[in-house]
């Protein structure tokens, strides 16, 4: 596959506020993404998985809302949140709140967004359990070569509540804007199967969050290291490799 | 340099739902004009109608059991009449080279609201339901690499009732640039109480059989069942994928753009991308859902690109709406006119709507089609259009 450049990033997870704090200790007073992309009428009613999307979409815009740029939402589990009320209520006083129901979907976070930012572009959203970063990247890069351009991936997942909560999943996302030609001074990237596995370092409070293998990589490109990074939440194949700012 | 669009033959497909357990069976029915549409095999406290596969399933073999799902039990009755295909395609490619990317919107969402249910009663979820292997999407996903054997990317597209066809577009892509020379793809969705009952909050859901295009609409039914089919780079097949469009209304969340137009956009776009001119196309399967505001907008859009004259089809009268399943249905039901020579009925049609100004099949139409082109709308105002034509 050919070559992308890093046009932007975005990170967003329980006590880092954004990918340079990743490498800092973390900080309690982070616990909410303020997803200032959200008008007051779609965010009142957004789940913690939408507001990390809005929040990581609008870093990797430099701050700016994308319009017209193809967008990549991966979550492997959506909006579980939003889910698990549906249920709780169509199962106990056989009620169902339409507004619920339409934000239970898989691609709440991408339609919504869409409809803030007015972004009539393709808009996708995937799931693939461990491998969920490393298909919406390969999604990025087809995207990227049939259409030129930009395009963004967003991965976000917020865990799941009771009675399916489970320990290490804390709310997490991220994001990466890809270009298809050089920006000076941006990191070039690959996709690539690697011959061998390469392992994974978790942090505990994200263990199992299955998008947690895009936090380290977009920390690590915020700063601009080199390097091959894993993409899959167990040890994996898919790789993207970082090369330097100026590789020709 | 952005690639040019690489027509992608669909060698094999295999369907089952509400019109039957077999292709054979969907399509005699789809030709014949017999509707699978019932009352809910799920109690509710409504009336609707819906499309239920009637077959009894059977249970996945044993080595899946943790997986066993009503959406898995589908998936795998689908694949077991694809499987020497999928086979032949893995000995031409090799396995890492075939992916499999598959759209749902329900996943085995039956089987949590099952679990959840219980866990209400007793206080614990039931000791063989697994967040991973019957809640989330890739649990079907899992089933399928191992009994295929597939290598390739995997994934599953989830936006709603356009996520069956946004893969048959994603697997253009993937094979135009070099990532794999084949895929299988399709979708699988179950009935469940979470659809019905949230399509019927929204006042959408229609009592009694759905009329796509019909001035006596009044909504819409759910359907189940599951579509698969295999796109490869090259292969002895009567029709390829053309080419695909992708756009976002960006307008709200549950209703289309009044005015058509990310549906416009997407139908030209796939049009665009498949280098066919609109007059050339021969017949238009429709999201047709039959609600009002969908089959004005639609047919609004249909009318702006194609004028009045190019027949239309919902076939939602026949399965109902199969939500994460439609997508992939209706892409072969394109596929099926192509190759087999008919346009099939607009079942419930009849009288057709006057004011939306566009020529619904009211009777099968047994005509020679070379180019069909279909629609899937979603929730969120995502839009897919997939253009088929004819390889020879």
């Amino acid at each position: 596959m050919t070559r992308a450049w890093v046009a932007g990033v975005g990170l967003w997870a329980r006590g880092y506020a954004n990918a340079a704090a990743w490498s800092r200790a973390p900080d309690a007073t982070v616990t909410e993404p303020a997803a200032a992309l959200l008008p007051a009428r779609l965010g009142r009613r957004a789940s913690t998985l939408t507001r990390i999307a809005a929040e990581v979409l609008q870093q990797a815009g430099s701050g700016a809302a994308p319009r017209d740029i193809p967008t990549v939402f991966a979550t492997a589990y959506g909006e579980t949140q939003t889910l698990v009320a549906l249920l709780d209520s169509v199962f106990t006083d056989g009620t169902c709140s339409p507004a619920r129901f339409h934000n239970s979907v898989h691609n709440t976070a991408g339609g919504t967004l869409s409809i803030a930012t007015v972004n009539r572009a393709c808009s996708t959203t995937l799931s693939a359990g461990p491998d969920t970063v490393a298909m919406a990247l390969l999604e990025c890069f087809a995207l990227l070569q049939q259409r030129g351009g930009e395009v963004i991936a967003v991965f976000a997942d917020e865990p799941p509540p009771a009675p399916f909560s489970r320990d290490g999943f804390a709310p997490a996302g991220a994001a990466v804007r890809l270009s298809a030609t050089p920006i000076a001074g941006a990191v070039p990237v690959r996709l690539r199967r690697a011959e061998n596995e390469v392992p994974f370092e978790q942090r505990p409070e994200f263990a199992t969050n299955p998008i947690a293998p895009s936090l380290a990589l977009v920390a690590a490109l915020q700063q601009g290291r080199a390097g091959v990074f894993a993409l899959s939440a167990a040890a994996g194949r898919w790789t993207l490799e970082a090369g330097t700012v100026g590789d020709a | 340099m952005p690639t040019q669009p690489t027509q992608v033959p669909l060698t094999a497909y295999a369907l089952c739902n509400a019109l039957g357990a077999s292709t054979v069976e969907v399509v005699e029915n789809l030709r014949a004009g017999n509707t699978g549409l019932r009352s809910s095999p799920i109690d509710l406290p409504f009336e609707t109608q819906c499309g239920a596969v009637r077959d009894v399933l059977d249970a996945p073999p044993s080595r899946h059991a943790a997986y066993d799902t009503r959406q898995v039990r589908i998936g795998l009755r689908v694949l077991e009449e694809l499987r020497p295909a999928v086979e032949i395609a893995a000995r031409k490619w090799g396995t890492d080279r075939v992916a499999i990317l598959l759209g749902t919107s329900t996943g085995g969402i039956e089987e949590t609201e099952r679990a959840y249910n219980a866990f209400r009663r007793k206080g614990s979820l039931p000791e063989d339901f697994d967040w991973d292997r019957k809640h989330s999407m890739a649990a079907l996903l899992e089933v399928l690499r191992v009994e295929t054997g597939l290598r390739g990317p995997a994934f599953i597209v989830s936006t709603a009732c356009s996520s069956s066809a946004k893969v048959f577009a994603s697997a253009q892509r993937l094979i135009e640039a070099g990532v794999c020379d084949a895929a299988l793809v399709g979708g699988v969705d179950t009935l469940c109480h979470t659809t019905l009952r949230g399509f019927h909050s929204l006042e959408v859901l229609s009592p009694e059989r759905c009329r796509p295009f019909s001035e006596g609409r009044r909504g819409i039914n759910i359907g189940e069942g599951g579509a698969l089919a295999l796109l490869e780079r090259e292969g002895d097949a009567a029709v390829a994928l053309l080419g695909a469009g992708e756009t976002s209304d960006a307008h709200h969340m549950t209703a289309p753009s009044p005015d058509g137009s990310g549906a416009r956009a997407a139908m030209a776009e796939a049009l665009q991308r498949a280098g066919v001119a609109a007059a050339e196309v021969d017949h238009v399967n429709a999201h047709g859902t039959g609600t009002m505001l969908n089959d004005a907008a639609e047919a609004l859009a249909i009318r702006d690109l194609f004028g009045e004259a190019v027949p239309v089809c919902s076939t939602k009268g026949y399965t109902g709406h199969m939500l994460g399943a439609a997508g992939a249905t209706e892409a072969i039901f394109s596929v099926v006119a192509i190759e087999q020579g008919f346009i099939p009925m607009s079942l419930g049609a009849d009288p057709v709507d006057p004011a939306l100004g566009i020529h619904v099949a009211r009777e099968r139409l047994d005509r020679r089609c070379r180019v069909a082109l279909s629609n899937s709308l979603a929730f969120g105002g995502s839009n897919v259009s997939l253009v088929f034509g004819a390889s020879r």
